[in-house]
């Protein structure tokens, strides 16, 4: 008999982070990516190590999932930097990350199928058997593991949206995303925004370095951040309530174009019309990098989340675990790496039927897990979002004296939780 | 969870949004049937975006257009195999395995639209070739028109399985087809041997009593025979152990392929191309003459849906 198959959907940031804890616990970890790239919005994102963030990526790692951090990290183009509301950022080169986290996928010996779109899922009672993808083949598996993100596709995109702005996951080429826990029967929770309708929007665009004037590229390429203050008229207000992500969601950043290196040009705003873009100086000639009609409007998300244990697994469901955006109202790389981390680890305790390893609430990864799992269940819980980086939740680690960036501290707390590198025990 | 799905032909066509997505029925999006969130699984260009562009409306819709008979051939008393001249795109567009038109006489409403397949289309001089035959109110009305003929089109659900058929290369495909059914067969075949598959067929002339097979497409027969004898299923028998059949082409009338899967359980395990045989009225899912009920009981209105089965 083989080892027992750990099956994963979605090559996100948090299905790479549960395919490499799973591959460590000791499980034969297969994952099927719909398009023709992993990371899927991480591939656009890049911002780590900000507020709150530093601590969950330190804990992680002490936990034993290093690795994808060892990554960005290596891969930043600028650490330590400051912008409004927040401190100590990273900002990871988006234009060669993904082939590096490809190998080392690979190199550890996770089997990735891409361009296999998984479009739905043959269960017995409560427990999957196997999986089916487009073409209509079967994949059988021990235990599966949903990261398919909560994004798109364009009738969502357009329903609760501008329409789709041609963003990086692709869905008119790849096909769209397929809720896996709805079609075993699990209904999905649906984010709001502040005014209850349903999703949020993308928060920021990129815009393609090459098209922005030569001060700016330079002020970019040494400081990392471009602060461009805005004529009055262009401040609009209301832009901050529609996006995903709240720890953005601050005056300065309706008042000022802010930039981010990020490889392109971060743009920390849902979208922005061209024509008034290029009417600020040193953007005359500026273009959209991600989504192409950054101008219009951007992809929506949230509406696919599945209920779920703080174990990491789908409620109602015997061997369905899930993570990223999939399992809450998250926002970010390292809250999708964090998630995943779990939910890969705990897929092998499901197969041997141990009990699932929960994180405690004295570290900051354990209660943001926790904690948005409880304000889910209320109805402003839907229209909050839950990220180490800002808003409600970073005001609460720091109220609970969760947030430290001093690694001897968080490795003194692993150590006396006795949690370090658990993520490295070997189960199978 | 379902191990059946269905789709629609005109998805994503020149024809796509349609009557179905402004009355939201629409056989593919979710949107469009009243549903809240995406659920579907076509991977063209968004079916609901596309609606919405549109400014909440259908596409154009295919139009009555008057084409000139270049040859009504009889074949005995009862077919007639008519080329007809038609725009090139339109061509083009029925050179597809499954396309069909509607046609009529000019002098009749259209009541009169009798669905038909195409039997061949030259993409170059612009004919298209239909086998009709003469056996209904609306056929008699056609026989002994020379000069020009009522048709719209192109429709392309004139075989079920078209998945199955468009993916086959450098495989073994065996053609059961009887009567009529060899003009659908002919655009099938020609598409099967673009693709380097290797075609036995076994022929049945039933009714109309002729064989345009030979004429039409460059195989040679297997046997010519009466399908529904047992001799023959037990030649199909035979044939199907002994070769590695990837697909199965039944052109024939239900009760034939039933009859067929009745008597030789190993085409159940073939992939199959099947004629439809659906009474088809207006071809886009309107009027309901079409309906079959798939496992569920859902009604399904096979004049534009293929099922898709693992």
């Amino acid at each position: 008999m083989g080892k027992p198959r750990v099956v994963i959907v979605g090559g996100g940031w948090a299905g790479c982070a549960a395919a490499i804890t799973a591959k460590k616990a000791g499980a034969d970890v297969v994952l099927y990516e719909r398009t023709d790239m992993l990371l899927g919005l991480g591939n656009v994102g890049g911002i780590m190590r900000n507020n709150g963030r530093y601590t969950a990526a330190e804990e992680t790692i002490l936990l034993g999932a290093n690795e994808l951090f060892e990554i960005t990290d290596e891969c930043s183009r600028h650490k330590n930097i400051d912008f409004p509301g927040h401190k100590h950022a990273s900002l990871y080169d988006v234009t060669i990350i993904e082939p590096k986290v490809r190998r080392l996928l690979e190199l550890m010996g996770i089997k990735i199928y891409f361009q296999h779109r998984v479009v739905d899922v043959i269960k017995d009672k409560n427990k999957i058997q196997a999986i089916r993808l487009q073409d209509d083949n079967i994949v059988k598996g021990d235990v599966f593991i949903e990261t398919t993100g909560s994004t798109g596709p364009m009738g969502n995109c357009l329903k609760y949206g501008n329409g789709c702005a041609m963003c990086i996951l692709r869905c008119p080429s790849f096909g769209p995303r397929v809720s896996l826990s709805y079609k075993a029967g699990v209904e999905d929770i649906l984010g709001q925004r502040a005014n209850g309708s349903f999703g949020a929007f993308s928060g920021s665009c990129k815009l393609n370095k090459d098209s922005l004037s030569e001060e700016i590229v330079e002020e970019l390429n040494n400081k990392g951040v471009v602060i461009i203050s805005l004529p009055k008229e262009d401040i609009n207000l209301d832009k901050l309530n529609m996006k995903v992500c709240q720890q953005y969601s601050l005056k300065e950043y309706a008042e000022n174009l802010i930039l981010l290196d990020t490889g392109h040009a971060k743009l920390m705003a849902p979208f922005y019309p061209l024509e008034k873009l290029r009417k600020l100086q040193g953007l005359e000639n500026a273009r959209f990098e991600d989504p192409y009609a950054g101008g219009i409007g951007n992809s929506i998300r949230y509406l696919s989340i599945a209920p779920r244990d703080n174990g990491m697994k789908v409620r109602g469901m015997e061997n369905l675990l899930c993570a990223g955006e999939k399992s809450g109202l998250f926002v970010g790389h390292t809250e999708a790496i964090v998630t995943g981390s779990l939910a890969g680890h705990n897929s092998v305790r499901v197969i041997l039927g141990m009990p699932l390893l929960e994180l405690p609430r004295n570290i900051a990864s354990g209660d943001l897990i926790s904690y948005a799992n409880e304000e889910i269940l209320k109805e402003e819980g839907l229209k909050n979002r839950y990220t180490f980086a800002g808003a409600s939740y970073f005001k609460r680690m720091k109220e609970l004296n969760l947030y430290s960036i001093d690694g001897n501290y968080i490795k003194e707390k692993l150590q006396r939780l006795s949690l370090l590198d658990i993520y490295k025990e070997k189960l199978i | 969870m379902a191990n059946q799905r269905w789709e629609c032909i005109d998805a994503g066509s020149d024809y796509c949004p349609c009557y179905l997505a402004e009355t939201m029925d629409c056989i593919t999006c979710s949107h469009l049937k009243g549903k809240e969130f995406c659920d579907c699984e076509w991977t063209g260009v968004c079916i609901y975006q596309a609606y919405i562009f549109e400014g909440n409306k259908k596409k154009g819709i295919r139009e009555d257009i008057r084409v000139p008979i270049i040859e009504a051939k009889e074949y005995g008393d009862n077919v007639i195999i008519f080329t007809l001249k038609v725009p090139h795109t339109l061509a083009r567009e029925l050179k597809q395995p499954g396309a069909y038109v509607f046609i009529r006489s000019e002098k009749y409403n259209n009541f009169f639209d009798i669905p038909i397949s195409i039997m061949d289309s030259d993409i170059n001089r612009d004919l298209i070739k239909l086998a009709v035959e003469i056996h209904g109110v609306k056929t008699k009305k056609v026989k002994d028109i020379k000069d020009y003929l009522t048709i719209r089109g192109p429709y392309w659900n004139g075989l079920l399985g078209l998945k199955n058929l468009k993916q086959m290369k450098d495989s073994n495909c065996l053609f059961l087809v009887r009567g009529i059914a060899q003009a659908p067969a002919i655009l099938a075949i020609n598409h099967l041997l673009r693709n380097n598959n290797t075609i036995n067929l076994i022929i049945d002339k039933g009714n109309i009593n002729y064989n345009f097979m030979k004429i039409h497409t460059k195989i040679n027969e297997l046997k010519n025979c009466n399908l529904y004898e047992k001799t023959t299923i037990d030649f199909i028998n035979k044939e199907i152990s002994l070769k590695n059949y990837d697909l199965v082409f039944i052109g024939g009338s239900d009760h034939l392929k039933d009859t067929l899967y009745g008597s030789i359980n190993k085409l159940n395990k073939i992939k199959s191309v099947i004629t439809n045989n659906n009474e088809i009225c207006c071809g886009e899912g309107i009027c309901g003459s079409c309906t079959i009920y798939d496992i569920d009981g859902m009604p399904i209105k096979t004049c534009k849906s293929q099922i898709i089965t693992n």
